[in-house]
Protein backbone atom coordinates (compact mmCIF):
# COMPACT_ATOMS: atom_id res chain seq x y z
CA UNK A 1 0.00 0.00 0.00
CA UNK A 2 1.90 3.00 -1.26
CA UNK A 3 -0.16 5.47 0.81
CA UNK A 4 1.92 4.40 3.78
CA UNK A 5 5.20 5.47 2.20
CA UNK A 6 7.04 8.30 3.83
CA UNK A 7 6.40 11.57 2.04
CA UNK A 8 9.07 14.14 1.43
CA UNK A 9 8.09 17.17 3.49
CA UNK A 10 8.54 20.66 2.15
CA UNK A 11 8.70 24.14 3.61
CA UNK A 12 5.46 26.00 4.31
CA UNK A 13 4.78 29.15 2.29
CA UNK A 14 6.37 32.15 4.02
CA UNK A 15 3.44 34.36 3.12
CA UNK A 16 -0.04 33.55 1.91
CA UNK A 17 -3.18 35.75 2.02
CA UNK A 18 -4.95 32.76 3.60
CA UNK A 19 -2.67 33.10 6.60
CA UNK A 20 -3.05 36.88 6.95
CA UNK A 21 -5.03 36.80 10.22
CA UNK A 22 -2.81 34.31 12.00
CA UNK A 23 0.36 36.02 10.78
CA UNK A 24 -0.99 39.41 11.90
CA UNK A 25 -1.70 37.98 15.37
CA UNK A 26 1.71 36.36 15.54
CA UNK A 27 3.52 39.57 14.62
CA UNK A 28 1.53 41.98 16.77
CA UNK A 29 1.05 39.60 19.67
CA UNK A 30 4.59 38.26 19.90
CA UNK A 31 6.10 40.88 22.21
CA UNK A 32 3.20 41.19 24.72
CA UNK A 33 2.76 37.41 24.82
CA UNK A 34 6.43 36.71 25.37
CA UNK A 35 6.57 39.41 28.08
CA UNK A 36 3.52 37.88 29.76
CA UNK A 37 4.59 34.24 29.55
CA UNK A 38 8.41 34.56 29.63
CA UNK A 39 8.60 30.93 28.37
CA UNK A 40 11.18 28.72 30.02
CA UNK A 41 11.99 25.84 27.74
CA UNK A 42 13.62 22.52 28.56
CA UNK A 43 14.55 19.91 26.02
CA UNK A 44 14.44 16.13 26.35
CA UNK A 45 17.73 15.77 24.46
CA UNK A 46 20.17 17.53 22.18
CA UNK A 47 18.12 16.40 19.17
CA UNK A 48 14.97 17.96 20.64
CA UNK A 49 16.77 21.34 20.57
CA UNK A 50 16.83 21.35 16.79
CA UNK A 51 14.27 23.68 15.27
CA UNK A 52 11.16 22.07 13.82
CA UNK A 53 11.40 22.34 10.05
CA UNK A 54 8.92 21.26 7.42
CA UNK A 55 5.65 19.50 8.15
CA UNK A 56 5.24 18.34 11.73
CA UNK A 57 2.46 17.30 14.04
CA UNK A 58 2.88 18.90 17.45
CA UNK A 59 1.05 17.19 20.29
CA UNK A 60 0.69 18.33 23.87
CA UNK A 61 -1.16 17.72 27.10
CA UNK A 62 -4.27 19.86 27.55
CA UNK A 63 -5.01 21.28 30.97
CA UNK A 64 -5.95 24.87 30.15
CA UNK A 65 -8.04 26.54 27.46
CA UNK A 66 -5.05 28.84 26.83
CA UNK A 67 -2.83 25.91 25.85
CA UNK A 68 -2.88 26.85 22.14
CA UNK A 69 -1.34 30.24 23.05
CA UNK A 70 1.26 28.49 25.22
CA UNK A 71 2.20 26.18 22.36
CA UNK A 72 2.48 29.12 19.98
CA UNK A 73 4.81 30.82 22.48
CA UNK A 74 6.86 27.63 22.91
CA UNK A 75 7.34 27.12 19.17
CA UNK A 76 7.03 30.78 18.19
CA UNK A 77 8.94 30.49 14.91
CA UNK A 78 6.29 28.29 13.24
CA UNK A 79 2.70 28.98 12.20
CA UNK A 80 0.39 26.53 14.00
CA UNK A 81 -2.84 25.10 12.61
CA UNK A 82 -4.79 23.79 15.58
CA UNK A 83 -7.24 20.94 15.34
CA UNK A 84 -10.34 22.18 17.10
CA UNK A 85 -13.56 20.46 18.08
CA UNK A 86 -16.82 21.05 16.25
CA UNK A 87 -18.42 22.59 19.35
CA UNK A 88 -15.80 25.35 19.49
CA UNK A 89 -15.65 25.88 15.73
CA UNK A 90 -19.45 26.21 15.54
CA UNK A 91 -19.53 28.73 18.39
CA UNK A 92 -19.32 32.53 18.03
CA UNK A 93 -15.54 32.29 17.95
CA UNK A 94 -15.69 29.90 14.97
CA UNK A 95 -15.21 32.51 12.24
CA UNK A 96 -12.17 33.95 13.97
CA UNK A 97 -10.67 30.51 14.59
CA UNK A 98 -11.21 29.51 10.94
CA UNK A 99 -9.42 32.71 9.88
CA UNK A 100 -6.61 31.66 12.21
CA UNK A 101 -6.24 28.42 10.26
CA UNK A 102 -7.84 26.09 12.79
CA UNK A 103 -9.10 22.78 11.43
CA UNK A 104 -12.55 21.64 12.49
CA UNK A 105 -12.96 18.05 13.64
CA UNK A 106 -16.16 16.26 14.58
CA UNK A 107 -14.92 14.08 17.43
CA UNK A 108 -17.95 11.79 17.26
CA UNK A 109 -17.81 11.21 13.51
CA UNK A 110 -14.42 12.09 12.03
CA UNK A 111 -14.72 12.44 8.26
CA UNK A 112 -12.25 11.51 5.57
CA UNK A 113 -12.26 15.16 4.50
CA UNK A 114 -10.86 16.26 7.87
CA UNK A 115 -8.10 13.68 7.59
CA UNK A 116 -7.34 14.85 4.04
CA UNK A 117 -7.14 18.49 5.14
CA UNK A 118 -4.73 17.67 7.97
CA UNK A 119 -2.47 15.45 5.86
CA UNK A 120 -2.45 18.00 3.00
CA UNK A 121 -1.26 20.70 5.37
CA UNK A 122 1.44 18.43 6.77
CA UNK A 123 2.57 17.43 3.28
CA UNK A 124 2.73 21.14 2.38
CA UNK A 125 5.29 21.63 5.13
CA UNK A 126 2.96 23.20 7.68
CA UNK A 127 2.69 22.58 11.41
CA UNK A 128 -0.52 21.06 12.70
CA UNK A 129 -0.94 21.15 16.48
CA UNK A 130 -3.34 19.08 18.50
CA UNK A 131 -4.19 17.77 21.92
CA UNK A 132 -4.51 13.99 21.59
CA UNK A 133 -6.40 13.63 24.87
CA UNK A 134 -9.25 15.18 22.91
CA UNK A 135 -10.40 17.60 25.59
CA UNK A 136 -9.16 19.60 28.55
CA UNK A 137 -7.84 16.99 30.95
CA UNK A 138 -6.99 18.65 34.23
CA UNK A 139 -6.84 17.41 37.83
CA UNK A 140 -7.61 13.69 38.14
CA UNK A 141 -7.98 13.49 34.35
CA UNK A 142 -4.55 14.99 33.69
CA UNK A 143 -3.09 11.64 32.67
CA UNK A 144 -5.96 10.68 30.32
CA UNK A 145 -4.81 8.36 27.52
CA UNK A 146 -4.02 9.62 24.04
CA UNK A 147 -6.34 8.86 21.13
CA UNK A 148 -4.57 7.23 18.20
CA UNK A 149 -5.88 9.41 15.35
CA UNK A 150 -2.66 11.46 15.35
CA UNK A 151 -0.70 8.33 14.39
CA UNK A 152 -2.84 7.82 11.28
CA UNK A 153 -2.22 11.46 10.29
CA UNK A 154 1.53 11.00 10.73
CA UNK A 155 1.60 7.78 8.70
CA UNK A 156 -0.47 9.24 5.89
CA UNK A 157 1.67 12.40 5.65
CA UNK A 158 5.08 11.02 6.64
CA UNK A 159 5.43 13.96 9.06
CA UNK A 160 7.11 13.48 12.45
CA UNK A 161 5.22 13.91 15.71
CA UNK A 162 6.77 16.30 18.23
CA UNK A 163 5.57 15.80 21.82
CA UNK A 164 5.54 18.84 24.09
CA UNK A 165 4.63 19.01 27.75
CA UNK A 166 3.09 22.26 28.98
CA UNK A 167 3.36 22.54 32.74
CA UNK A 168 0.08 23.85 34.19
CA UNK A 169 0.60 27.47 35.24
CA UNK A 170 0.08 28.31 38.93
CA UNK A 171 -1.37 31.72 38.18
CA UNK A 172 -2.15 33.89 35.18
CA UNK A 173 1.08 35.86 35.63
CA UNK A 174 3.43 32.98 36.41
CA UNK A 175 6.08 31.94 33.89
CA UNK A 176 5.35 29.35 31.26
CA UNK A 177 7.33 26.12 31.56
CA UNK A 178 7.43 23.72 28.65
CA UNK A 179 9.44 20.62 27.85
CA UNK A 180 10.04 19.84 24.19
CA UNK A 181 10.62 16.23 23.19
CA UNK A 182 12.41 14.59 20.29
CA UNK A 183 10.46 14.20 17.06
CA UNK A 184 9.04 10.71 16.61
CA UNK A 185 8.79 9.23 13.12
CA UNK A 186 6.09 6.56 13.20
CA UNK A 187 7.09 5.12 9.81
CA UNK A 188 10.72 4.73 10.94
CA UNK A 189 9.63 2.96 14.12
CA UNK A 190 6.84 0.77 12.84
CA UNK A 191 7.51 0.50 9.12
CA UNK A 192 5.58 1.79 6.17
CA UNK A 193 2.66 -0.60 6.62
CA UNK A 194 1.78 -0.59 10.30
CA UNK A 195 -1.38 -2.43 11.32
CA UNK A 196 -3.92 -1.59 14.00
CA UNK A 197 -1.72 -3.03 16.77
CA UNK A 198 1.25 -0.89 15.71
CA UNK A 199 -0.92 2.24 15.55
CA UNK A 200 -2.07 1.61 19.12
CA UNK A 201 1.54 0.91 20.16
CA UNK A 202 2.68 4.22 18.62
CA UNK A 203 -0.04 6.12 20.52
CA UNK A 204 1.05 4.39 23.73
CA UNK A 205 4.72 5.22 23.05
CA UNK A 206 3.88 8.90 22.54
CA UNK A 207 1.88 8.86 25.77
CA UNK A 208 4.89 7.42 27.59
CA UNK A 209 7.16 10.06 26.01
CA UNK A 210 4.76 12.75 27.24
CA UNK A 211 4.97 11.30 30.77
CA UNK A 212 8.77 11.39 30.55
CA UNK A 213 8.59 15.07 29.52
CA UNK A 214 6.32 15.72 32.49
CA UNK A 215 8.99 14.16 34.72
CA UNK A 216 11.59 16.51 33.25
CA UNK A 217 9.43 19.57 33.97
CA UNK A 218 9.99 19.37 37.75
CA UNK B 1 -12.96 -2.72 -12.86
CA UNK B 2 -16.14 -4.71 -12.37
CA UNK B 3 -16.37 -6.84 -9.28
CA UNK B 4 -19.21 -8.76 -7.74
CA UNK B 5 -20.22 -8.04 -4.16
CA UNK B 6 -18.74 -11.32 -2.81
CA UNK B 7 -15.44 -10.48 -4.55
CA UNK B 8 -15.42 -7.03 -2.94
CA UNK B 9 -16.15 -8.58 0.47
CA UNK B 10 -13.24 -11.02 0.03
CA UNK B 11 -10.91 -8.15 -0.92
CA UNK B 12 -12.09 -6.20 2.12
CA UNK B 13 -11.33 -9.19 4.32
CA UNK B 14 -7.81 -9.32 2.84
CA UNK B 15 -7.27 -5.64 3.72
CA UNK B 16 -8.61 -6.19 7.23
CA UNK B 17 -6.48 -9.30 7.80
CA UNK B 18 -3.33 -7.43 6.72
CA UNK B 19 -4.17 -4.62 9.14
CA UNK B 20 -5.40 -6.69 12.05
CA UNK B 21 -3.66 -10.07 11.90
CA UNK B 22 -4.48 -10.77 15.56
CA UNK B 23 -8.15 -10.86 14.63
CA UNK B 24 -7.73 -13.11 11.57
CA UNK B 25 -10.22 -15.79 12.70
CA UNK B 26 -13.07 -13.32 13.19
CA UNK B 27 -12.29 -11.63 9.87
CA UNK B 28 -12.19 -14.96 8.05
CA UNK B 29 -15.64 -15.82 9.36
CA UNK B 30 -17.05 -12.39 8.47
CA UNK B 31 -19.78 -11.91 5.88
CA UNK B 32 -21.85 -9.02 4.59
CA UNK B 33 -23.87 -8.77 7.78
CA UNK B 34 -20.83 -8.61 10.07
CA UNK B 35 -20.82 -5.36 12.00
CA UNK B 36 -17.59 -3.36 11.91
CA UNK B 37 -17.64 -2.05 15.47
CA UNK B 38 -19.57 -4.65 17.42
CA UNK B 39 -18.36 -7.85 15.72
CA UNK B 40 -14.90 -6.92 14.43
CA UNK B 41 -14.10 -4.44 17.20
CA UNK B 42 -13.08 -1.62 14.86
CA UNK B 43 -12.80 1.82 16.43
CA UNK B 44 -13.04 5.17 14.62
CA UNK B 45 -9.33 5.23 13.73
CA UNK B 46 -9.53 1.67 12.38
CA UNK B 47 -12.45 2.65 10.14
CA UNK B 48 -10.54 5.67 8.77
CA UNK B 49 -7.54 3.40 8.16
CA UNK B 50 -9.84 1.04 6.27
CA UNK B 51 -11.22 3.91 4.16
CA UNK B 52 -7.71 5.04 3.17
CA UNK B 53 -6.62 1.49 2.35
CA UNK B 54 -9.77 0.92 0.26
CA UNK B 55 -9.08 4.09 -1.73
CA UNK B 56 -5.62 2.76 -2.53
CA UNK B 57 -6.58 -0.80 -3.33
CA UNK B 58 -9.81 -0.16 -5.27
CA UNK B 59 -8.59 3.11 -6.84
CA UNK B 60 -11.71 5.00 -5.74
CA UNK B 61 -12.23 8.24 -3.84
CA UNK B 62 -14.65 8.38 -0.95
CA UNK B 63 -16.99 11.37 -0.71
CA UNK B 64 -15.68 14.15 1.54
CA UNK B 65 -18.44 13.67 4.10
CA UNK B 66 -17.70 9.97 4.58
CA UNK B 67 -17.28 9.56 8.31
CA UNK B 68 -16.62 6.78 10.74
CA UNK B 69 -20.38 6.43 11.25
CA UNK B 70 -21.18 6.09 7.53
CA UNK B 71 -20.83 2.32 7.53
CA UNK B 72 -22.05 -0.14 10.09
CA UNK B 73 -21.52 -3.50 8.35
CA UNK B 74 -19.08 -5.08 5.91
CA UNK B 75 -21.97 -5.19 3.39
CA UNK B 76 -22.45 -1.39 3.67
CA UNK B 77 -18.80 -0.86 2.74
CA UNK B 78 -19.03 -3.36 -0.13
CA UNK B 79 -22.16 -1.65 -1.49
CA UNK B 80 -20.46 1.74 -1.36
CA UNK B 81 -17.36 0.42 -3.16
CA UNK B 82 -19.57 -1.33 -5.74
CA UNK B 83 -21.31 1.98 -6.44
CA UNK B 84 -17.98 3.70 -7.05
CA UNK B 85 -16.40 1.07 -9.31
Amino acid sequence: MSWMKKQKVKKAALFSPKNFVIDFIRVTGAVPTLLWLRPKKKYASQRAKEKIRGGALIIANHTDFLDPIYLMAAVWYRRHHFISSEEIMDSRAGGFLRACGCIKIDRNNVTINTLREITDRLKNGEVVSMFPQGRISAGKDEDAKFKSGMVLMAIRSGAPIVPIYVKPKKSFWSRLNVVIGEPVSVTELYGERPGFAEIDAAAKLLYEREKELKGLSD
Amino acid sequence: MLMTKPEIVEKLKEILTAADSGNAEKIKAADESTRLAEDLGLNSVNVLYLVIAIEEVFKIRFDDDTGVDTFSTVGDVADYIGGKL
